[in-house]
């Protein structure tokens, strides 16, 4: 089975052949093969003649063609230099060989070739449907005509109107003569452009859905964790410090708190947004600014119990310094609290990325996932039924959330023995 | 001495709220002066695109001059910064809440208390119906699996509770809308009402059936939470000695659990049911508008973004204007969300067929004319 493309990198070019809107290859199982998948031949067999100044570059790619709906298109791409005469003949199942193209290029400098031999042939597929045709072609079909549909059809009467898909091996047979001293042609490869893609399909621009969602991972996690160590750290600090001065302190760090416990956080984002270019850092900043206040509560009531235990009293009595107690005495009884607090606050931090993105507030550069449902929303996604542009992206925003629902849950009852079960 | 304790929390609430609204207003001055006064120069220049045919140069440059500084003044550009932050935070605070320049009530006031007043109700229909439900559904699961922790439903519900832990709410309600609106039509697509309304009493039973579908997502996704949570608290307070004690005494369990636990175990989740009935009259800024809620979430939502009067109608022609014409930092959000609201009297077979025209991909965002009403409808 040949894969899709992998790799999702800056170069925008990347989905410049995928099909759009185009949903999962899987399909195909539900719905008894009707859909060509999207194929890239990327290993013709090539064969090199030299003589002298010219050469004689081919290539056999080989398909089997097994599924009702013909593909979209198929597209030769190359990286040539030179004078070159270019041709290329389409051997079918049934025996019958059709010219797709013959053409002279000539490439003064090295070219990235992208050819849609569909779109070039399109007087071939008309020759090749004429004798199974009655009559003479009305306009209307020559317009319309699409000459896949015309080349991966059972050549028989009617073949225009209703075509019978014919199914079998098919061989694109390249040839390519090359005039010049440092002409060459490399990197051959054909594109089989169908109607469903990959694992999970592509968006309205052709790009890769599955891509998209594992390179969402490394963000997500990124996003979640620095969010959830930094505003977690942040609170039991906070938290403890409150409790262990006590007095006016506590009383100002405990109205501090409140008012930020109070505002809310996405309408002062949207607002931030609207002067700061939405970026990632900016982001997880205002994350850590809101999120912060999370286990403040908890901790400053833990701390007030540590504050009374007999050994801060023996420290203090040593003559110990506020910041060794609140460091090596109180600190450390919170260690467990903090890092079940910390992963039950990664999947908060993860869905606020994605909500702030869904409203378009996100940083447009990295992809995450919330992008990328912002992108579907954007489309009319739901509208079109494009399910697998909605469900992937936020079944692993809950996947995530799930993930780390099991670690801190877990860290719960183990730090809450009244919680156990057995 | 409760009272005295009572009223040093009042004093202090009231003061974090004062806090808060000087902050908001700070804010939005700051952030929003260099946008407005963009918006001011493009207003204006629109206004003159179509008087250059009719006016000489020199009463052009006067039309403009005069334009320039009656939006200056309407907006309050002219006067200190600090001022300005002072006095929109002290007429916020004194409920003068001024007029909304972009969104009407349904009678047509401008009123920001009138406008507010009308959407609150919505809110509460919408969201303290959805929390009432998940409270009763989540409080009676959750003592159900206290009373068996282990059990076959204790886990499944604990495992359920992690699962949707970091579901959320909006992208089931797109799942949802997708399944259940589009593919098979149980649902509409959202809105409080049909257009044109159904009269008597079919205009109840219309407006249930627009209430079901996010009620239904926000209390699936709700209750669990809430359960585990219960839960906790219940299996907390049936290890306490005194349950051993009552247990002992040969009590029936039923009156162990409701005259013994549930005493001890009701104040916190009581608490936390008020706070959340509480909490849920603010609405949700993305739930309601993949919604099309007309309630203080969208208004929210309009106020801080749109420069554009609110259309609940929702026509294909509203949703070309969001795309061509974002209108502020939140446009480019709504437009998206209203994308999947094609108008009513479409029925769902046919929709599913509408494709609409690709967006411009990532709206440019520009912000317009932020109005007094912004400070105070979030705060």
């Amino acid at each position: 089975m040949q894969h899709p493309r992998p790799g999702l990198g800056e170069n925008i070019t990347y989905w410049e052949d995928n099909p759009k809107n185009a949903g999962p290859s899987w399909v195909n199982w539900f719905t008894g093969n009707r859909n060509t998948p999207q194929v890239f031949l990327r290993h013709p067999e090539v064969g090199e003649e030299k003589k002298g100044d010219s050469q004689r570059v081919t290539a056999v790619f080989r398909y089997r063609y097994s599924y009702s709906a013909p593909p979209k298109d198929l597209i030769y791409r190359a990286t040539a230099k030179g004078i070159m005469n270019l041709r290329v003949r389409l051997l079918r199942p049934d025996g019958k060989e059709l010219g797709l193209l013959d053409k002279v290029y000539v490439l003064n400098s090295e070219t990235d070739l992208r050819i849609p031999l569909g779109k070039e042939a399109v007087n071939r597929a008309l020759e090749f449907a004429q004798p199974y045709q009655k009559g003479a072609l009305t306009t209307a079909t020559r317009e319309t005509l699409r000459s896949m549909s015309v080349f991966f059809a059972q050549a028989r009467p009617g073949m225009l109107q209703r075509p019978v898909p014919l199914r079998g091996p098919y061989e694109i047979k390249v040839t390519a003569v090359l005039v010049g001293k440092d002409a060459f042609l490399r990197g051959q490869q054909l594109v089989v452009a169908g109607d469903v893609f990959g694992l999970l399909g592509t968006d309205s621009w052709g790009r890769d859905i599955w891509s998209g969602a594992i390179a969402g991972v490394k963000w997500a996690l990124l996003i979640g964790l620095v969010t959830a160590a930094v505003s977690v750290a942040v609170g039991v600090l906070y938290g403890v410090a409150s409790a262990y001065f006590g007095g006016w302190v506590d009383a100002l760090l405990m109205r501090i708190y409140d008012v930020f416990q109070s505002i809310p956080f996405l309408p002062v984002l949207i607002v931030v947004s609207a002067v700061f270019k939405p970026s990632f850092w900016v982001l997880i900043f205002m994350m850590c600014l809101f999120f912060w206040v999370g286990p403040v509560r908890t901790v400053r009531s833990i701390g007030l119990q540590l504050r009374e235990e007999t050994y801060v009293e023996a420290a203090r009595a040593l003559g110990a310094s506020g910041r060794r107690i609140i460091f090596q005495h109180m600190i450390p009884q919170l260690v467990p609290y903090a890092f079940a607090s910390m992963a039950l606050a990664v999947p908060g931090a993860v869905v606020s990325e994605a909500t702030v993105s869904l409203i378009g507030l996100g940083d447009a550069t990295v992809v995450t996932w919330g992008q990328i449902l912002h992108d579907a929303m954007a489309n009319g996604a739901a509208l079109q039924g494009m399910w697998w542009w909605i469900v992937p992206p936020g079944l692993l925003i809950a996947l995530m959330g799930m993930t780390f629902a099991f670690v801190g849950f877990a860290m719960d009852t183990i730090l809450n023995p009244k919680l156990r079960t057995r | 001495m409760y009272w005295k304790y009572a009223v040093r929390r009042l004093i202090h609430v009231a003061l974090t709220y004062v806090v808060i609204i000087f902050i908001f207003s700070a804010l939005f001055n700051t952030v929003m002066e260099t946008t407005l006064r963009a918006q001011i120069t493009e207003r204006v220049q629109g206004e003159i695109v179509s008087r250059t045919q009719r006016m000489a140069p020199e009463q052009l440059a006067r039309f403009r001059e005069e334009r320039t500084q009656h939006y200056i003044k309407l907006y309050h550009l002219d006067e200190p910064v600090a001022l300005r932050i002072f006095w929109r935070a002290v007429r916020t605070l004194s409920f003068d809440f001024g007029n909304s320049t972009i969104i009407t009530s349904s009678s047509g006031e401008r009123k920001v208390s009138v406008i507010v007043a009308e959407a609150i109700p919505r809110t509460i229909l919408l969201f303290t119906v959805a929390v009432l439900i998940d409270i009763v559904v989540g409080v009676a699961i959750g003592i159900k699996q206290a009373q068996k922790p282990g059990g076959s439903l204790d886990r499944a519900t604990s495992m359920a509770t992690m699962v949707v832990y970091g579901l959320p709410t909006w992208w089931l309600a797109m799942v949802l809308i997708m399944l259940l609106v589009y593919k098979i039509a149980l649902f509409p697509s959202g809105g409080m009402h049909s257009v044109p309304p159904p009269s008597g009493f079919a205009y109840y039973l219309d407006f249930l059936h627009h209430l079901a579908l996010p009620v239904l997502t926000l209390v699936v996704v709700g209750f669990w939470g809430r359960a585990y949570l219960t839960r906790n608290i219940v299996l907390g307070t049936l290890q306490e000695d005194f349950i051993m004690a009552a247990r002992a005494r040969g009590l029936p369990e039923s009156k162990v659990l409701y005259g013994h636990t549930m005493r001890t175990a009701a104040p916190p989740i009581v608490t936390m049911a008020t706070l959340s009935i509480l909490f849920s009259i603010g609405g949700g800024l993305i739930f309601e508008g993949i919604f099309s809620w007309p309630g203080m979430g969208r208004i929210a939502a309009t106020e801080i973004g749109a420069g554009h009067p609110v259309q609940h109608t929702h026509g294909h022609r509203n949703r070309r204007r969001h795309q061509a014409d974002p209108g502020g930092p939140f446009a480019p959000a709504m437009a998206p969300l209203q994308m999947s609201r094609p108008q009513e009297s479409v029925p769902a077979r046919s929709r599913t067929r509408h494709r609409p025209p690709p967006a411009a991909g990532r709206a440019k965002k520009t912000a317009s004319f932020p109005t007094r009403t912004a400070v105070t409808l979030i705060s």
